[in-house]
């Protein structure tokens, strides 16, 4: 897997910040998820106090490891991050302070998301594709699925790539969680089974198309022109344009998320921190690299331009960088959707226990898609799958 | 999957940029340029991919 390559993207910041600090070296290492590698090799070196200065924190992984002793409390003296707190985005903030009041990580970017969709097949299907007319176009689910139903063609194109991208957006939009605070289990709530009968009338309609999340299949689909719609975090922009349909510029478009019941049509999808060891023997230089990679002008600019990672830092929402007419989505500024998704969204509510769930429901909202399961099957065999797990 | 090269390449020849701290309310505490040393610095994937587990 090559991207998403925070491993490179720090390496391609190193001009800029060894232009500020001349005499820090950084070593990068990267490493893969596959098989928890990342996670796993970053737990034991915390146990055996061998770990890096500096590591990085996905959202996914989040809960798991802000409860590890090891962390440098950036909350203390000298840094007093506490007081930078106000200007990360909110949920981002919370999520690397602990109850203690212990600040565990600073927040790096986050996954404001949105709906990415092709002008040219809306166009072609004789549907709005300016995106204030897509938002209106699909003003909720059901809509989404009436009017998506115009761009499928039969085995060959379809309006979404997957059947979570549903459940994901319905349930971050209603501020439901695999887990509630209390850290009780929330496949009961209404809003779970909801989406899961959204995903049911979509798959008859056929909106869904037959490819495994990140398969090669799914990855050529986008190039190919097969997928009309995707909902995702910005990130995923970076994606589209590096990776999987650089030959598309000017093709795509963003818009928000179908609207829930309430109105709300904002969603997170991912993120990432980035926290000192307390074996660091050299914390001075650490917190002055993370202090810069995730507040600089220079390194959130070129993250954003080279990545499209979108800043925690609340401060970039308003610069030129950020805010620019992007020649890949046809000349709009896509941030207008995703500052307006970041400032809306509901926080989510992170759990150990995540992924158990995570997988168990993509099991179950395939089978749903490939007509295997009704919702409420689908909903009994997640429940039992982890059950069976945790 | 193709790699980000492009991009990437083109950042990393350019000339370092100065760098400066954004506008913003409360000044991030930031160690001074003469801080020096070596950092090691561990990253994974931004995203997690469920097919990557």
């Amino acid at each position: 897997m090559d991207w998403p390559n925070n491993d490179r993207t720090f390496r391609a910041l190193m001009p800029a910040f060894n232009a500020a600090y001349p005499n820090i070296k950084v070593e990068v290492q990267g490493f893969p998820n596959g098989d928890s590698q990342y996670l796993n090799t970053l737990q034991r070196a915390l146990l055996s106090n061998s770990g890096p200065d500096v590591a990085m924190i996905e959202i996914g992984v989040l809960a798991l490891l802000r409860e590890r002793p090891q962390w440098v409390d950036s909350a203390q003296d000298p840094y007093n991050a506490d007081d930078l707190m106000s200007q990360f985005a909110p949920f981002a903030a919370a999520n690397v302070t602990r109850p203690d009041g212990k600040i565990v990580a600073l927040p790096k970017h986050t996954g404001p998301g949105g709906l990415f969709y092709r002008r040219d097949i809306f166009e072609e299907a004789g549907l709005a594709n300016a995106p204030a007319d897509v938002e209106a176009l699909f003003a909720d689910w059901n809509s989404f699925i009436e009017e998506g139903q115009k761009v499928v063609k039969p085995n060959e194109r379809w309006l979404i790539a997957n059947g979570m991208e549903i459940v994901s957006t319905m349930m971050a939009q209603r501020g439901v969680n695999w887990f509630d605070a209390e850290g009780q289990l929330q496949l009961d709530n209404p809003v779970v089974l909801e989406a899961l009968q959204v995903v049911d009338k979509a798959a008859d309609a056929g909106l869904i198309s037959p490819f495994a999340m990140w398969s090669p299949e799914w990855q050529g689909a986008f190039g190919r022109g097969q997928i009309a719609t995707i909902m995702s975090g910005n990130w995923f922009g970076g994606l589209l344009k590096r990776a999987f349909a650089p030959d598309d510029d000017g093709k795509w478009g963003v818009a928000a998320a179908p609207a829930d019941s309430t109105g709300n049509r904002s969603f997170n999808a991912g993120g990432d921190h980035i926290a000192i060891l307390e074996t660091s023997q050299n914390k001075e230089a650490a917190r002055a690299f993370i202090s810069w990679v995730v507040t600089d002008g220079v390194s959130l600019k070129q993250q954003y331009q080279n990545d499209d990672l979108y800043p925690a830092w609340t401060p970039a929402g308003t610069t030129e960088w950020i805010n620019f007419a992007d020649p890949y989505y046809d000349g709009q500024n896509v941030n207008e959707v995703f500052a307006r998704v970041q400032a809306n969204l509901i926080p989510a509510t992170l759990n150990t226990d995540d992924s158990v769930v995570s997988a168990a429901m993509q099991t179950v909202v395939n089978n749903i898609v490939q007509g295997v399961s009704t919702p409420e099957q689908a909903l009994e065999q997640a429940k039992a799958e982890v059950a069976a797990r945790l | 999957m193709r790699p980000i090269k492009t991009a990437l390449l083109s950042a990393m020849a350019a000339p370092a940029p100065v760098s400066a701290p954004m506008a913003q309310e409360a000044a991030p505490y930031r160690p001074g340029p003469e801080t020096s040393g070596t950092i090691k610095v561990w990253t994974g994937p931004i995203m997690t991919a469920p097919s990557e587990r």
